[in-house]
């Protein structure tokens, strides 16, 4: 494979020498890891898997895919990888908006930081070219101040700006990168790993270029037919008529409530009753949305703009009211006032920080208050949606109680003696979707390489009944293969780098097709596969070396029965799930033998 | 019984939800038929060409989709609640 449309591109910088240079990715490594996320766990794999997140010798990655930026639907997305601060584990975290496009229009396919800035600097990127830029006036600041300044300085045409918050800087442990658009990096601290190497900023001017390609008509002719499958009427992703186009990802909210897999109250329940209904997707329409933003060549348009129209935050317009955090600092915080939602999400883009953490860090605390856990003073009543807002000010400054709290709700919980009412999985705090009534989502969040993440396996697909692989949510047997061939897929998916959303219309004949196009070379759907077999025990081969904790959940999901209808009386029957997964992976207790590795090639 | 519309299929019936009678030892199917016939733009959502039950929604009785169940064929007593969605999925 010759490097010819993507590979060659990439930016080496080390901040504390103030210095880069481009030097083409090893050919084997892009062959092996496509690009994005398995791309980008190769090069932190260099920095070696026993490396400390916060220190220099951590490097911090953001790479393009092999399409990010070309006119392929759903391209505009980028990852940044690293080892994080929070877990652990080897990390990758996925961005939309124009950023990525903007990079690779620039004459970019990734950028590989190390060291650490003596002093705090930003990248200013354009035409082929970085500089590192004095960001001392910018230190302190959050990110939509950071951002205004900077579009100030260079004005807003063709520019896209990347920041950390306060959060990033203090270190908070799931600090998060944001951009103009409010998309984030939102998962397993990036933005404190930027932090620490004082780097504030990534600015990239550049107006946008079309794609060079072996074969202009074969191109089409694949993006034409990706393009069909997202637009069909039948497909959630349809423009305008999907479910996900209509109500965002929000659209979620009722029917994970509905079956009993909406964790409520830290967990304690498995539904919100009709209180979800609230700060649902189909509330969020009928009342706050003024807008339907979207990202670099996407006709979905699944982000959704608000606008606070009365009440202590009246005025506020704000993108976007995710299911993620809806969920996060609603249902599991037993708040149901959308406007307090919409406010906490907000400070999480302006400070940096990752929704998901930080709710299920409030939902532990608010546990913990109610048991009497918590030292005097110090406790945080159920829906109390005035003191969460004031709260998330000190986690983002990392003051007060919000010091404790920026470790992340498995370590704060620990702290105080109670492990076992942190929902977390490896260090990272579980998402939306209740394991004991989605149980192949349980088994993905054990399995996941990153912490407890939705998006590894998202098996959710196939149990609620959205691909055509269709899958019992209460039955367990099975879910080995399920996950696997899902947590597979994806680490394909997000190597191109595509939306993680394509999946609901397109299947690894389109990726195969989409791919081979773009790069002029001879790749399939079992290739697909199979590649995406190999990032997945790349990323756990990392893991197993630098000692990682097992896959487990939480007690609460395995020993702690469903409450509610559709799931009631169901638990997570995790080790036999666990036991079907380690056999078709040919895995050991969770690690990759040398024979695995030899087999797929992992180098 | 109690019917409560979601998502894209809302706008559709008009209503959040619908109390409807339906005779005694009904099935998902009668249901369905029912309901297409009253909103034609319905039956796209909820009938296949042959008149079976559509991949295009997922119709959940006491919490359970229909499909895990008996599919069309399941019983209804009338006393149930049942929900209605479109696919949906997200982050």
């Amino acid at each position: 494979m010759e490097l010819r449309t993507f590979g060659r591109d990439i930016a080496h910088i080390d901040l504390a020498a103030q210095t880069w240079e481009m030097r083409p990715a090893p050919e084997e490594w892009v062959r092996s890891y496509v690009g994005a996320r398995g791309l980008g766990v190769r090069y932190v794999l260099e920095a070696g898997p026993e490396v400390e997140a916060l220190s220099p010798d951590n490097l911090l990655c953001f790479m393009n895919g092999p399409l990010t930026g070309s006119e392929t639907s759903m391209s505009g997305r980028w990852a940044c990888v690293t080892k994080s601060p929070l877990t652990g584990t080897v990390t990758d975290s996925h961005q939309g908006g124009w950023s990525a496009a903007r990079l690779r229009w620039a004459g970019f396919d990734g950028l590989v930081f190390e060291g650490r800035a003596e002093a705090p600097v930003y990248a200013f990127i354009e035409d082929g070219q970085i500089e590192l830029r004095d960001a001392s006036d910018l230190w302190g600041k959050n990110i939509h101040e950071t951002i205004r300044i900077l579009q100030e300085r260079y004005g807003e045409k063709n520019l896209t700006v990347n920041a950390i918050g306060t959060a990033g800087e203090k270190l908070v442990r799931f600090a998060a990168w944001l951009n103009e658009d409010d998309r984030a990096f939102g998962r397993g601290g990036t933005g404190a790993v930027g932090g620490s190497k004082n780097l504030k900023a990534i600015v990239v001017r550049a107006g946008k270029k079309k794609s060079v390609v072996p074969d202009k008509d074969a191109w089409k002719a694949v993006r034409t037919r990706a393009l069909d499958t997202i637009r069909d009427e039948a497909n959630i992703t349809s423009p305008k008529k999907g479910g996900l186009s209509v109500y965002g990802t929000n659209v979620l909210m009722n029917a994970t409530n509905t079956i009993g897999a909406l964790g409520t109250r830290n967990s304690q329940l498995t539904s919100f009753g009709d209180r979800a209904e609230k700060i649902s997707g189909e509330y969020v329409e009928q009342n706050i949305l003024v807008g339907n933003p979207t990202c670099h060549a996407c006709p979905v348009a699944c982000k959704k703009e608000v606008e606070i129209k009365e009440g202590p935050w009246k005025g506020l317009r704000m993108e976007s009211v995710e299911y993620e955090p809806a969920w996060s600092l609603g249902a599991n915080c037993d708040n149901d006032d959308v406007a307090a939602v919409a406010k906490l999400i907000d400070q999480c883009n302006d400070m940096g920080m990752d929704p998901i953490e930080l709710g299920n860090a409030y939902s532990m605390w608010m546990e913990a208050t109610e048991k009497g856990w918590v030292p005097d003073g110090q406790g945080l009543a159920w829906g109390d949606t005035q003191a969460m807002v004031a709260l998330t000010e000190d986690v983002g400054a990392r003051r007060g109680l919000g010091k404790a709290l920026g470790e992340g709700p498995a370590k704060a919980a620990a702290e105080i003696g109670h492990p076992e009412i942190a929902m977390a999985v490896k260090g990272q705090a579980l998402p939306a979707y209740d394991p004991r009534g989605l149980k192949g989502m349980g088994l993905g969040y054990a399995t996941s390489n990153r912490g407890a993440c939705h998006l590894r396996a998202y098996v959710a697909a196939a149990e609620l009944g959205v691909v055509p692989i269709e899958s019992d949510p209460l039955e367990w047997k099975g879910k080995g293969e399920l996950v696997k061939t899902f947590q597979d897929l994806h680490a394909f998916s997000d190597s191109l780098d595509l939306c993680k959303f394509s999946a609901f219309a397109e299947d690894a004949d389109v990726y195969a097709a989409q791919y081979a196009t773009a790069m002029g070379i001879e790749f399939g759907p079992d290739d697909v596969m199979r590649t995406g077999e190999r990032i997945y025990n790349l990323e756990r081969h990392y893991n197993n070396l630098a000692g990682v904790e097992a896959d487990t959940l939480p007690a609460r999901y395995t020993e702690e029965a469903s409450t509610e209808a559709g799931s009631k009386g169901h638990v997570s029957e995790l080790s036999d799930m666990l036991a079907e997964y380690y056999a078709v992976r040919g895995w050991e207790d969770g690690v990759v033998p040398k024979a695995k590795l030899e087999e797929l090639e992992v180098r | 019984m109690k019917l409560t519309f979601y998502a894209t299929l809302r706008p559709i019936v008009g209503a959040r939800t619908l109390d409807i009678e339906l005779r005694c030892d009904a099935t998902v199917q009668a249901l369905i038929e029912t309901l297409a016939e009253r909103w034609p733009a319905l039956r796209e959502h909820l009938l296949t060409e042959e008149g079976g039950l559509s991949r295009r929604v997922n119709i959940f009785v006491a919490g359970r989709n229909v499909r895990w169940l008996d599919g069309a064929a399941t019983r209804l007593d009338g006393q149930e609640e049942i929900d209605f969605f479109p696919p949906v999925a997200g982050g």
